[in-house]
């Protein structure tokens, strides 16, 4: 008994891996039949646009009202995300934090993808953020 | 928008980035002009790079001018003006250049009409002599010379001077002289050139420069082609009679410029191809026994232009008649004159021809049958040419019969043609007969060519006699009987505008005349530019004619009326006065009109006067003892005025109605409805044309004009049905802007809202219900009904977002709605750091912030800025 006990705790011993926590994100999904505040300005959310693998490289685009950039990769979404925040005290920035972002997948897409742009708009401060369906 | 330069292909010229707006312009001139100029470019190339040319570029100027000439882009010439100066140019003689350019620009526009090009033709013949003056030692006046000469041949020859005319033959006298003097021009500016190539130095022409090579194409094939081709024509329009041997001498020498032309044809530039085709029928029609010319002829055919087809068919014929073959050539003219779709110059020229071979054949000329071909042409022609055609067959006419006298044997035009040369040409001739016969047709319906054509001619008559009121009626007259032809919109305006000059001058003086010249204005030429003031104009007119005639008939009318009559006349005449004074500005005057119009309006029917007056009377009185459309009438009246007054109207018919028989609303009696959609549509016309010039007047007779119409339709819903559509549109719109100017919001927001719930609205009634909206919550603001308030500001929210999601983003209604959108969210405390990164937005989207007024708008609601006071 006792051998077939140590044999299951250096079993487990060794297939245990010491992996981070997985984080908790924050997920807004879109909003349902909540009525919204009729005299509060509506912003168009901002789309990061989530395009088709090839390979290495994942077209991304970030896409509102009087803005349209394209990233190289999430962490330079992440950037040029961050650029666009405002801060305060600071002028330049174009959407507040609680601007609604919106991931929106093409068709085809991998899940993984529209996760790293979810968390690319997290890493640059936003937090109203939310999945769009697929673009066919 | 950045242009690449289509003059540096090479990179010879450094010009600065092309700021021409729209992207298309330079667009159609890159390829028009590349194909152009890439010939010689490509060409010359190889020698720019072995040796030094400096006049190369100057050369290429030239061409490119020329070009933009060629192909009638005016634009791209203002466009070269505005952003390369021809003040700031490096070459001096540029200013001129595109002087040239311009006026060859009109001359080879096919809208500029014969005065225009005459005087166009003149000012390039100017602006080259100075050039020429300015700068004699310059190796390119040679080709200057020898572009004088090409155009005189190509644009004053062919095209003022009536070339193609004076070889075809055309009877009229005076087309000679002036195609021969236009020959001896050519011939002069080529005896220029030449003597210019002896007098420059060699030297001032670098060896291998594109201008050597210019001077040398000019020297070999330009020149001698066109010495040719005068001496062409030359031999041509020379119809003296001449020796049998003369002739042969004549045609010897005819062969032999055909010769020359074939074999400098491969040594002209392209353009100067269809002169030289032309050169070679005249030369042929001159050598056309010889086998040369029967070749030119054929080759003539083989190059399927109709003009020379024409041309060389008649000449064919001529050449038929001298040989004593007449019957064949009267058959071939008379088959080409009928020939289908034949642009209608060619067949004027064919009928030239034929009534040319009759008279030859013995016919005498003042027969009908003789002058036939020109009064068919005439007959044949289209409404849009009737007028040229009409001068050039009167012009023909009188040509032909100078010296007869007039007789009713005569066809009926040949008659007006010779009244018409009697009077103005010639002024010792007896002018009664003339001016009766014209008079006779011109007052006859019977032949309505001859009655129009009269009155055409007595107009031009009349005028240049300075007999105004006559010529006013003439014009009058002529725009009545040719309703048809486009010239008959001029005539009604010249009518028009004499008249009112005349009874500015003199007022009373003629007001028979000026009535009955606007009512045909009014009624029959819709498409007058100054029809809605001819409108008032003309309703003015006849409610100041109604009270001099009221107060001359009435047989005794009490004090109080004359008095009552008499000052609303007085204020006619001031407003009337008002609308003549030409110092004033348009809109006023036209407001002043209306005005007249509106005064008037009570005393329209001066039979009614005193029912009209006498409220006392109901209309049921008046019903029973008056016809029924007597009735109608007064009420309609009485209800304008009580619109008019303030009175609500709803409570004037009322009153009006009451106890009238059903009969008189139902829609077994149409008339009440006719005259009261008559009523709404005047009113309509009446506030749309005020409306039109900027009067706020207008909106508030339309607001008042409404009312009405709305008592009648609560009353009679089947009116709405009766009123077109397009009437409802424009009422409906007129009176939500009037419900907006008197600020009556609850009005404003409910007529804005009805116009956008039909199929008919348009994006323009969507922004006015959104700014109605915004407007009536800032008024329930300021009066603290924040029930009422929170009401409007929720509505105008959504409208303004309705409105931007219906518009192009950047669009005059998208502002709008950004600016009322902040406006609200900020006042309702929705402001602060969402207003501010809009505005961010905004100013990524536009810097300007879409321009005035929304920029100031906008930038109050800056977090740097003073509190906003509100509204755009």
């Amino acid at each position: 008994m006792i051998d077939v006990v140590f044999l299951l705790l250096v079993f487990f011993v060794c297939t245990v891996r010491f992996e981070r926590n997985e984080k908790v994100y924050r997920l807004d999904l879109p909003s349902r039949g909540i009525t919204a505040d009729p005299l509060a300005l509506q912003d168009a959310p901002l789309q990061i646009i989530v395009g088709i693998r090839d390979g290495d490289r994942c077209s991304i685009e970030l896409r509102a009202d009087g803005v349209r950039r394209t990233a190289e990769n999430f962490d330079t979404l992440a950037t040029a995300m961050e650029q666009l925040r405002r801060r305060p005290g600071v002028a330049d920035g174009l959407f507040e934090t609680s601007h609604p972002i919106l991931v929106v997948p093409a068709a085809g897409s991998q899940w993984q993808d529209a996760v790293d742009g979810f968390n690319a708009a997290v890493r640059a401060g936003y937090a109203n953020i939310g999945f769009a369906e697929s673009k066919r | 928008m950045q242009t690449s330069d289509l003059r540096s292909p090479n990179g010879e010229h450094s010009h600065a980035p092309n700021q021409i707006a729209p992207a298309m312009t330079n667009l159609r001139i890159n390829i028009s002009l590349c194909a152009l100029l890439i010939s010689g470019l490509t060409a010359q190339n190889a020698l720019a790079q072995e040796a030094p040319d400096p006049t190369r570029a100057q050369i290429l100027e030239e061409d490119f001018l020329r070009g933009i000439s060629d192909l009638g882009l005016a634009h791209a010439l203002e466009d070269l003006e505005r952003t390369e100066p021809s003040t700031a140019a490096a070459d001096r003689t540029t200013t001129r250049l595109r002087s040239m350019a311009l006026s060859r620009l009109i001359l080879t526009s096919p809208t500029t009409l014969l005065p225009d090009r005459v005087i166009a033709f003149d000012q390039l013949r100017k602006t080259r002599k100075s050039l020429i003056k300015a700068y004699a030692n310059d190796p390119r006046s040679i080709l200057w010379f020898t572009d004088a000469a090409e155009d005189e041949f190509v644009l004053g020859f062919l095209g003022i001077d009536g070339g193609v005319e004076a070889i075809a033959g055309a009877p009229v006298a005076e087309i000679l002289p002036r195609a021969s003097a236009s020959l001896d021009r050519i011939e002069q500016h080529l005896d220029s050139a030449s003597s210019a190539e002896q007098t420059i130095t060699k030297t001032a022409i670098p060896a291998g420069s594109l201008l050597a090579q210019r001077l040398e194409d000019d020297a070999d094939g330009r020149r001698p082609m066109l010495a040719a081709a005068v001496k062409a024509f030359r031999l041509a329009i020379d119809r003296s009679t001449q020796s049998a041997e003369q002739q042969r001498d004549r045609q010897a020498k005819a062969a032999l410029l055909l010769k020359t032309i074939t074999q400098l044809r491969s040594q002209i530039p392209p353009r100067l191809r269809p002169e030289a085709d032309l050169a070679e029928v005249a030369a042929a029609s001159v050598a056309m026994q010889s086998d040369i010319a029967r070749f030119g002829a054929a080759r003539v055919m083989l190059v399927d232009d109709p003009m020379l087809t024409v041309l060389t068919k008649i000449l064919a014929a001529e050449s038929l008649m001298n040989d004593g073959h007449g019957i064949d050539a009267l058959k071939q003219l008379s088959t080409l004159l009928v020939t289908p779709n034949l642009p209608t110059a060619l067949r004027l020229l064919t009928a030239d021809a034929l009534v040319r071979s009759r008279v030859f054949a013995g016919k005498s000329a003042t027969t009908e049958q003789s002058l036939s071909p020109w009064i068919m042409t005439l007959r044949a022609s289209q409404p849009l040419e009737r007028a040229g055609v009409r001068r050039a067959v009167l012009e023909r006419l009188a040509g032909v019969l100078r010296g007869v006298r007039i007789d009713t044997e005569l066809p009926p035009l040949a008659m007006i043609a010779i009244a018409r040369d009697n009077l103005l040409k010639n002024p010792n001739s007896p002018a009664d007969l003339a001016l009766a016969t014209l008079n006779s047709f011109s007052n006859q319906s019977i032949d309505a060519e001859a009655q129009s054509t009269a009155l055409e001619v007595l107009a031009e008559i009349h005028s240049s006699k300075s007999d105004w009121p006559a010529a006013a009626d003439d014009y009058r007259r002529f725009a009545e009987c040719a309703a048809q032809e486009p010239m008959a919109l001029t005539s009604m305006q010249t009518a028009l505008d004499i008249e009112l000059a005349l009874d500015r001058a003199n007022p009373n003086g003629r007001e028979e005349n000026l009535e009955r010249t606007l009512a045909l204005a009014s009624t029959r030429f819709a498409e007058l530019p100054s029809r809605p003031s001819t409108v008032a104009q003309w309703e003015a007119l006849k409610a100041r004619r109604m009270i001099q005639d009221f107060l001359a008939q009435s047989t005794a009318p009490s004090a109080d009326q004359v008095a009552a009559l008499s000052q609303a006349a007085a204020r006619i005449e001031d407003l009337d006065r008002a609308a003549r004074n030409a110092r004033l500005d348009p809109g006023s005057r036209v407001s002043a009109t209306a005005y007249a119009a509106r005064v008037a309006a009570d005393f329209l029917s001066p039979s009614h006067e005193q029912a009209m007056r006498t409220d006392e009377i109901p209309t049921i009185a008046l019903w029973n003892t008056w016809t029924m459309y007597d009735a109608q009438r007064i009420l309609r009246l009485r209800l304008e005025r009580a619109a008019r007054q303030g009175t609500p109207p709803r409570s004037a018919l009322d009153r009006e109605l009451a106890g009238l028989p059903a009969s008189f609303m139902t829609e077994e009696n149409p008339m009440a409805m006719t005259c009261i959609v008559d009523f709404a549509r005047r009113q309509v016309d009446l506030a749309a044309s005020m409306s039109a010039t900027g009067n706020a007047n207008s909106i508030i007779a339309a607001q008042r004009a409404l009312d009405a119409l709305e008592a009648w339709e609560n009353l009679f819903p089947s009116l709405e049905t009766h009123s077109t559509s397009a009437l409802t549109e424009s009422f409906a719109r007129l009176a939500a802007d009037a419900a907006i100017y008197e600020n009556s919001w609850d009005s404003a927001v409910a007529r804005s809202d009805w116009i956008t719930t039909k199929p008919w609205a348009t994006i323009d009634d969507f922004r006015r219900l959104t700014e109605a909206l915004s407007s009536a919550e800032i008024a329930a603001n300021s009066t603290k009904n924040t029930t009422l308030r929170d009401a409007l500001r929720t509505r105008a929210m959504a409208s303004a977002r309705d409105l931007a999601g219906r518009v192009v983003q950047g669009s005059k209604e998208w502002w709008i709605s950004q600016v009322i959108q902040m406006r609200i969210a900020q006042e309702s405390g929705r402001g602060g750091e969402s207003v501010q990164a809009r505005l961010a937005r905004l100013r990524a989207l536009d810097p300007a912030l879409g321009g005035e007024p929304y920029r100031t708008a906008l930038e109050k609601f800056s977090s740097t800025a003073s509190p906003p006071s509100g509204s755009l």
